[in-house]
């Protein structure tokens, strides 16, 4: 009798244990990240951070757009930015350039959007959201 | 004493199998190259996986998967079990209405939302 007791109130505790743990995986937000070289990219990676932001609702996290590669310079072009960057303010995505990319290919950073985030290396900030458990898409 | 003992690991290694069976087996595979799916089939061949296999193609070169460029990918696909996926905003992007797709390849809207979605599953990705 003893044991079937201890057993039941052992099993209880596991099983509070194991629902506690569910209801925190739950409530932990989720975040993103894309790396792209292309800035054509932005629109349909734009279109699926929107989708993304209404399916997790309150649980959207942060949605981190990594810019690389030869083609950075297309950043610059202000005209066609300006859309992505209203798009990505409205769902609460970020648009980053990396450091790396726009001092190889001779970007001068001034000329990038107001207000647009450098960081030094596109490829390192990517693995290192990552390891904070970001779901990562690298393109 | 002892009892507990025993009912505690036992416990403890049931809640051990149960997280373990929360890891997947699917898989899904993203690229703009057509090319690229005959390697892509020969890896989910030897990957045997018990749980599910996705191509995902995007991008501005997808027209292949409609021609006869990749009828045999698309057989092997098919025998593999492998689905073979092409997404939509790329193909209106090069006037390619679904309708004229072979059957065996399904169309998702967005497929950078549709790599998020299935990780979020639980599926590995490899965007290529």
């Amino acid at each position: 009798m003893k044991t079937l007791v201890s057993t039941f109130i052992l099993s209880l505790f596991m099983l509070m244990g194991n629902i506690q743990h569910t209801i925190a995986q739950e409530a932990e937000k989720q975040n993103y990240v894309v790396l792209t070289k292309k800035v054509q990219q932005l629109k349909p990676i734009l279109l699926a951070a929107k989708e993304l932001s209404k399916e997790d609702g309150k649980n959207f996290g942060n949605f981190e757009i990594i810019v690389c590669g030869k083609e950075i310079g297309n950043l610059t072009d202000l005209e066609t930015m300006k859309p992505h960057l209203k798009e990505a303010k409205k769902i609460g995505a970020n648009i980053v350039a990396c450091g790396f990319s726009l001092k190889k290919f001779n970007v001068n950073p001034k000329k990038l959007p107001k207000n647009m985030k450098v960081i030094d290396n596109g490829i390192l900030h990517n693995l290192k959201l990552q390891k904070k458990g970001y779901l990562s898409l690298g393109l | 004493m002892k009892n507990i003992f025993i009912v505690l690991i036992a416990l403890v290694s049931f809640s051990v199998t149960a997280q373990q069976q929360q890891i997947t087996d699917d898989f899904v595979v993203l690229t703009s190259n057509p090319e690229q799916l005959k390697p892509i089939l020969l890896a989910a061949k030897e990957l045997n996986t018990s749980g599910d296999f996705k191509i995902i193609l995007y991008g501005a070169n997808v027209s292949p998967i409609k021609t006869a460029d990749t009828e045999e990918n698309r057989k092997q696909a098919i025998e593999q079990n492998v689905s073979l996926n092409v997404c939509k905003m790329s193909l209106d992007h090069l006037n390619i209405d679904p309708k004229d797709l072979p059957e065996e390849v399904e169309v998702v809207d967005n497929a950078f939302l549709t790599a998020f979605q299935l990780q979020k599953k639980g599926y590995k990705l490899l965007s290529l």
